[in-house]
This record gives structure tokens, sequence and C-alpha cells, in this order.
């Protein structure tokens, strides 16, 4: 008998165009909600986006939309069509959440703000995910992952202090958004256990990343006025607190508390400038003068490979990385053990290698991934299930192009 | 109905620096009645890091993660009768969230063999570098050096030189919110059938989550995703572009035809639109640098706000690139944000700070208290919650089992 599933008989209903949304359905699905997405006749945009194999453009195979889909249901509406928006009203009906990316005025638009939803379904637990939330000055500006970083003080850090910032990578910011609604979304389902009333929850990406990535810098700057900023391939704090190159890459030296410090001089071999009073103070060589005792530390550093200073810190309990490549990291033994990885097939049936779910539960553990919907795949099943819809009245529907 | 969703259930914390607070102080928010156990053994090194604190450290551990609690109670664990004492707590907890070191895990027992059978049904979350399993369980590391790991610091850097840059400003919220979800879940399951469970959570598994569109570029691509800067696989534009004034920049993303427009309009260049190097979204792509040239020759001459909001006026994405200070004045942060006031015998004020960016309009939760100082209160918690007499609970300070 297969393992129970936490959100079995959980019916999500997602409007997610790209990352932010989608991402947040696929978290509920690795847990055992039932996620259908409703795609526009021309699929959802991450199937345009790629990456694809050999780099020819199949929107059934697309690397991100597999990645971000994979276990779902695809079904085409055209919901700013009024047939359309009706059938929407079907579903919603027969869901128990709705998550969504669209801007106020979007979702004005289409008649769907969360009171139009609410009213068709009481019970619903109606997620907003956005860059900048449903509510605020802001609320109808657009934005991209790129856009969430930057209004969130987060790429302003990031890079050389002469050269421009650098985003966090990939989607990141979208990222952001679909993993807080996650489990905001689990708290409304927790309180609906009560009543059975469902509410609206409004995400904004950029709320997340500057209330859980910057509480301590805002309260230093409204005590100081001071503000992190870009420092290269360093961070401003106790020595040392760096990415810097070795013999075969990069290795992260990023936190140390003394006796980490301590155990890394020895494991040097206590060089006599370590005994100079100059390098003694971890304050001043962190904010005054770290090129200096970069300079001393480097040319050890090169004459290791990655793999030897990992072994030689965590053998002495020094808790510093390597910076692997990606291919490293779907190589390492240590998440394959783990059983992490999860094989999502594309639309030619090919298996891909993806990160897998985000907790490791002993009971209900997440369900594998299964694989991304071809478009459209489940409309027939979807229509003619839960909106009770005749074989003839799909095939009209799909011939006025609603469906 | 009740504002918290989490209402009546009881979580014991031991948590240390950030992500296991962050957590907790989610739970707590939503209502949870939290207790803070605290050891002098070192449970959280960031209450004991007398030698290394910056200036304002001592302050910032009041205010950060560790909110809301109901009690802040220390206790020995290296003493047998400070172990009993937590494993009295310990029957009466619904959940226990456990942020040590594996290998610290186990020297205090504190493993979920050790605490399953004080409380068959308790939901018991640990969050640890690698997991609990596997053959690098044992690796120590923080947020920021896992990420490298992940390979997500191999992604960050400026393609015109290859050098890496520092990234770190979101693995430990990361993991925070990631591990809220975990939580979550098992506490559905919970309440749904009375089954407890352990949930393993590691940070190698959250921050590899993020970059699943690298692990299937390389796959994909049989090639190393190699570093993009600010460049987008398919957007175009997308960057940060210099403003007028001092570290000014903005972000912008185009990835239709209309917003497209809607930039040519804003440049007032609508002869633009129709350029063939720019008119699709494949040739604006071949030919992101001239328009990358381009873009920067117009946001140079204009402060970023202006610029912001006429992209914005015209339906572009566009946001600007917000140091900490920027973010905590901007009117729509400033319109999102709590302002509370703080209940402690150390500060007096009325403190702003970053409220619940999970808005769940129903059910809101609150920020029912700040961080309070080590222990503060042993007394009252004991006597009251375990009905120990004043008398013994001064004693047991007095031995050194409430340290």
């Amino acid at each position: 008998m297969p393992p129970p599933q936490i959100l079995h008989g959980i019916r999500v209903l997602e409007l997610g165009d790209y990352v932010s949304a989608a991402y947040c359905a696929r978290l509920l699905a690795d847990y055992g909600a039932e996620v259908i997405k409703i795609e526009p006749l021309a699929g959802d945009s991450a199937r345009r986006h790629g990456p694809f194999p050999g780099k020819r453009p199949d929107p059934e195979r697309s690397g991100l939309f597999l990645y971000l889909n994979a276990g779902k249901k695809s079904v085409t509406l055209d919901i700013a069509k009024p047939r359309g928006r009706d059938l929407l009203d079907a579903l919603i009906r027969k869901c128990d959440v709705l998550v969504h990316n669209y801007l106020p005025r979007e979702l004005e638009a289409l008649r769907l703000r969360y009171e139009d939803a609410q009213a068709v379904n009481p019970g619903l637990v109606f997620t907003s995910v956005t860059v900048f939330g449903q509510e605020g000055p802001y609320a109808d500006y657009k934005g991209y992952a790129i856009n969430a970083t930057a209004a969130s003080a987060t790429t302003h850090r990031i890079g050389l202090p002469e050269s421009y910032p650098l985003a966090m990578p990939y989607e990141r910011g979208d990222y952001w958004g679909g993993l807080n609604a996650a489990p905001a979304t689990m708290l409304a389902l927790i309180a609906r256990r009560r009543d059975g009333k469902g509410q609206h929850v409004d995400l904004s990406a950029v709320e997340a990343m500057n209330t859980f990535c910057n509480g301590m810098e805002t309260i230093l700057y409204m005590e100081s006025g001071a503000v992190p900023s870009r420092r290269g391939h360093r961070v401003q704090n106790l020595y040392p607190y760096t990415i810097l190159p070795c013999k075969d890459g990069y290795f992260a030296l990023i936190i140390a508390n003394q006796h980490h410090w301590d155990r890394f001089v020895e494991l040097m071999g206590s060089p006599a400038w370590s005994k100079e009073p100059r390098y003694q103070d971890r304050y001043k060589m962190g904010y005054e003068y770290p090129d200096e005792v970069d300079a001393f530390v480097k040319p050890w550093l090169a004459k290791h490979t990655k793999a030897e200073l990992w072994e030689m810190c965590q053998s002495r309990g020094i808790p510093w990385h390597p910076a692997q490549r990606v291919d490293e990291t779907l190589r390492w033994d240590h998440l394959k053990a783990r059983g992490y990885w999860q094989q999502v097939r594309d639309g030619s049936g090919k298996a891909w290698t993806v990160p897998g779910p985000v907790a490791q539960m002993s009971r209900t553990p997440a369900r594998p991934f299964g694989d991304a919907p071809r478009l459209g795949r489940h409309t027939d099943e979807v229509f003619g299930g839960l909106a009770k819809l005749s074989k003839a009245k799909l095939a009209a529907l799909k011939r006025a192009k609603v469906l | 109905m009740n504002d918290f969703p989490l209402a009546g259930l009881r979580v014991v914390e031991i948590s240390q620096v950030w992500a296991g607070p962050q957590l907790c102080s989610c739970l707590a928010d939503m209502g949870a009645e939290v207790i803070r156990v605290e050891s002098a053994l070192g449970t959280d090194f960031g209450r004991f890091s007398k030698v290394e604190r910056s200036p304002l450290r001592a302050f910032l551990e009041l205010h950060r993660h560790p909110r809301s609690r109901d009690s802040y109670i220390s206790i020995n664990l290296g003493t047998a009768e400070g172990h009993d004492l937590f494993r009295e707590i310990v029957r009466t907890a619904d959940v226990f969230i456990c942020n040590i070191a594996p290998r610290a895990m186990e020297k205090l027992k504190l493993t979920y063999e050790h605490i399953r059978p004080l409380r068959p049904d308790i939901v018991m979350a640990t969050i640890s570098a690698a997991g609990l399993t596997g053959p690098r369980k044992d690796l120590v590391g923080f947020g920021p050096s896992v990420n490298a790991v992940a390979g997500s610091d191999s992604l960050v850097g400026y393609p015109e030189t290859g050098d890496l840059m520092s990234s770190y400003w979101d693995p430990d919220p990361v993991m925070g919110v990631a591990g809220a979800y975990g939580v979550l879940l098992a506490i559905y399951h919970r309440q749904a059938t009375g089954e407890g469970q352990l949930v393993d959570l590691s940070f190698f598994e959250v921050l590899t989550g993020l970059i699943g569109e690298a692990m299937l570029e390389y796959q994909m691509w049989g090639r190393l995703p190699a570093l993009r800067g600010n460049a987008h696989p398919v957007m175009a534009p997308h960057g940060v572009y210099r403003a007028d004034g001092d570290d000014a920049w903005i972000s912008i993303a185009v990835k239709t035809d209309q917003e497209w427009r809607g930039l040519c309009k804003a440049f007032q260049r609508p002869e633009l639109a129709d350029d063939p190097r720019f008119r699709t979204f494949d040739l604006r792509r071949k030919n992101r640098a001239a328009l990358h040239a381009l873009i920067q020759e117009w946001s140079r001459q204009r402060p970023p706000d202006e610029a912001v909001k006429l992209l914005q006026a015209h339906g572009v994405a566009a946001a600007r690139v917000m140091t900490v200070g920027d973010a905590f004045l901007d009117p729509h942060d400033a319109y999102r944000r709590t302002n509370i006031t703080v209940l402690d015998n150390t500060i007096t004020k009325d403190q702003i700070t970053y409220g619940i960016p999970w808005r769940l309009t129903r059910t809101p939760g609150a920020l029912r208290r700040m961080g309070q100082p080590y222990g503060i209160d042993n007394v009252r918690f004991f006597t009251s919650m375990l009905g120990l007499p004043e008398s013994r609970v001064q004693d047991m300070a007095k031995r050194d089992v409430l340290k």
C-alpha cells in the first residue's frame, strides 16, 4: 500500500503563469494535493522558456516547465471569454485552494477578485502570489524575479562596489514568492478546519524577502543609518566571510567563530604572519584590511583542491564548504543516498533528474513527482468530470476556442 | 473568529542563529504557544558570542528572530536534573523544533528516538546542514556556506571576468520558510489523524530546490551553465541599469511585445517598437547588447524612482535597486509594514518592524512580543506551567540547573 499523503483530497486550482504560483502549487502537489493547472490556449510561458534538450524549442520539453509542473494536471481554458469565465466558476466550486499570480487590476478585469471567488465557494482558500502583493501603492506594478530581488534590497548588496549590482541567480525572486505562499496556504487550510471558511492569502515576494532577509540590517539602519553594500567576494563581517579561489575552483570560508579560525590557522601550519599582533583581531581583519589577510591565505588555498580542503576543514569541525558546480551537486553521493533526486519525464518520454521535495517526512513522505503534463492533456477529464460537460459540449467549446 | 490559526498548539524550541528561530517566530506569530529553551551548553551560540559581538549585537539579538515566544527559559541540558525538566516539558508539547547539529542532538539525547517515547504523537522537526541520514550527515555548516555546496554560488558572478561573488543573503530565511511548510504539513496531518512524525529538513535539499533550472541546463545542454550576470536566457532587455544618483540603479525586464511597446512609449521613442533589431522576442534577445546600451543611455539621465514610475505607467516591469534603507523608507513597503509597541523590559519606545508577510486576511496572527533576554521567564514558567515551588526554582538556578 502506498504511504498516506497529507494533502490527499485537497484540490488546487492553479492560475499561475511562469514561476511563482506554479512553484507554490508544485509544493502542494508534492505532498498529495491534486493540482489542476489552467493554461491559456497557447500554454504557460514557462513552456517556451527552456532549457530545451539540444537547445531545440519544444513546449513539451522545457526544463523549467517540467520542474515546476511535475505531477499536475493541465487543462486549457480561455478565461477572458465569458463562456470560459463561467467554466472557471464551475471548477472553483469544486476546489479547496486557488493559487494565482495576477495583479489586482487583472483580477478585476477577469471578475476574479477574492470577493468574486468567495461568492462562488465560501470555503475557498484564495492565495495571491505576486511581486508587490495585492494592496499598497505598487500593487498594480508589474514585476519579474529580477525586480523582486531589486526591490527587496538583496541585489544592491551583491557584486563589486565599483561595478553593477547582481541579482540573485535564475528566478530566485519568484521562487521566494512561491515558497512563502505554500506555508501561508497551509495556515489558511488549518484555519478552515474550524469553521469551513476560506480566506484571502495575500503574498508579496518583496515583503517576504524584506521581512525575512533584512530584519537585522533594517534595525541597524534605523539605529545608525548604515546600510550593507557590495563587497565583491566577501561580506563585511568578522574575518573570514568570503569565497576564495583554490587549486580547482572556489572554496567558501563563510562564518567562523574564533575556534574555527584558530583551527584553520593551525591547519595552514601556523605561519609566522598569523602570530603577529595585526592578525589577532578578526573584527579589524574583516572590516579594515581583509585584502591583506586574503593575500596570506590565498597561496595556501591554491595548493589544495576543493575536495582536500573540504575534508581537512570538516575533520577539524570547521564549517566550510567548496563552491560546488551544479554537475558536482548532481553527482554528490550524499544527496543520492538520501533519495533526494526525482525523475521527471518530458513529452517525448525521456527522464530528467530534478531536485526533490523540501522536507523528508517519516510517516507521510512526499509522493514521487510524476511527469509534467502535456498542454491540455486533462481538459476532457477535468471538464467532463468536475463541470459535467458532455463530449459534444467539450467539442463545441474547443471549436469556439474556449477550451 | 480567532485571529490565530495555531491557537492551542504548544511548541518547544531548541534553535539557534536564524533559520530555526525564524521558523518558530512564524508559528508563534500565528498563535502557537512557543517555549524557547536555551542552554548555557551553547544551543544558540548567538547568545554567547561575547568576544565576537559587533557593536549592536546585544540589541539586535533581542529583536531579530526570536520574537513572539510565550516563554524564554534556560535549562542546563548537561545535568540530569535539567534533562528531566526538559523531558517534562516535551511530554506536554505538540511540536518540537530542534535546530542543532545532528551530533549535538545525539550528545544531548534529543534525537527523535529519545523524544518520541515521551510523547508518541509529537511532531519533531530537525534542521541541519545535510539532514539526519546519508554518508555526510555529520557535515557542519551554516546556511550561507551550504548555498555554496548546493551549487548556487557557482551561478553568481560577472561573466566579463568569471569571478564569483558572495550572495549569502537568503539561505537561512529560505530554510526557515521551507521548514515552516514542512512543520505545518505535519501539523495538518496530526490534526486529521492524531499521528506525529519526524520532519527531517536539510539545508542542502531546500537550497538545491531553488536551482532546478540550472540542474536541467547542465543535463539538457550537456555543458555547465555559464555565468550570466543579470542577463536572462529568454528575456531581453533584462538587467540592472545605472540611474542618476550615487550608486543608483534600476532593474528592468521585458517579456512580451506589449511590454516592449510600452517601454518604447515610456522612452518617447515609438519608432523603436518596429526597429528591425528589436521587433520580436527573438530579435531582442539576439541584439541584447545594443538594447542594453540604449536603455543604459536613457536610465542614467533619470532619478531611479522617476524612471521606475514612468516605465510602470507604461506597463513595463521595473523596480529600483534598493538598499535596506531605501526599502524601509519606501512608501509601498511602509504601507504594508507593521508598527508595534514593544512589550519588554529593555526597550520602552514604539518600534517599527517588519510584521508578518504571510497575509491571511481572516486569521492574520499578530506579532505578540519582541525577543527577550535569555531565561527571563524561568520563574513564571517553572512555577505556573510545571507547578514547581518558587523556592525549588531559585535553588535550581543557584545550582546552575537553569543555566
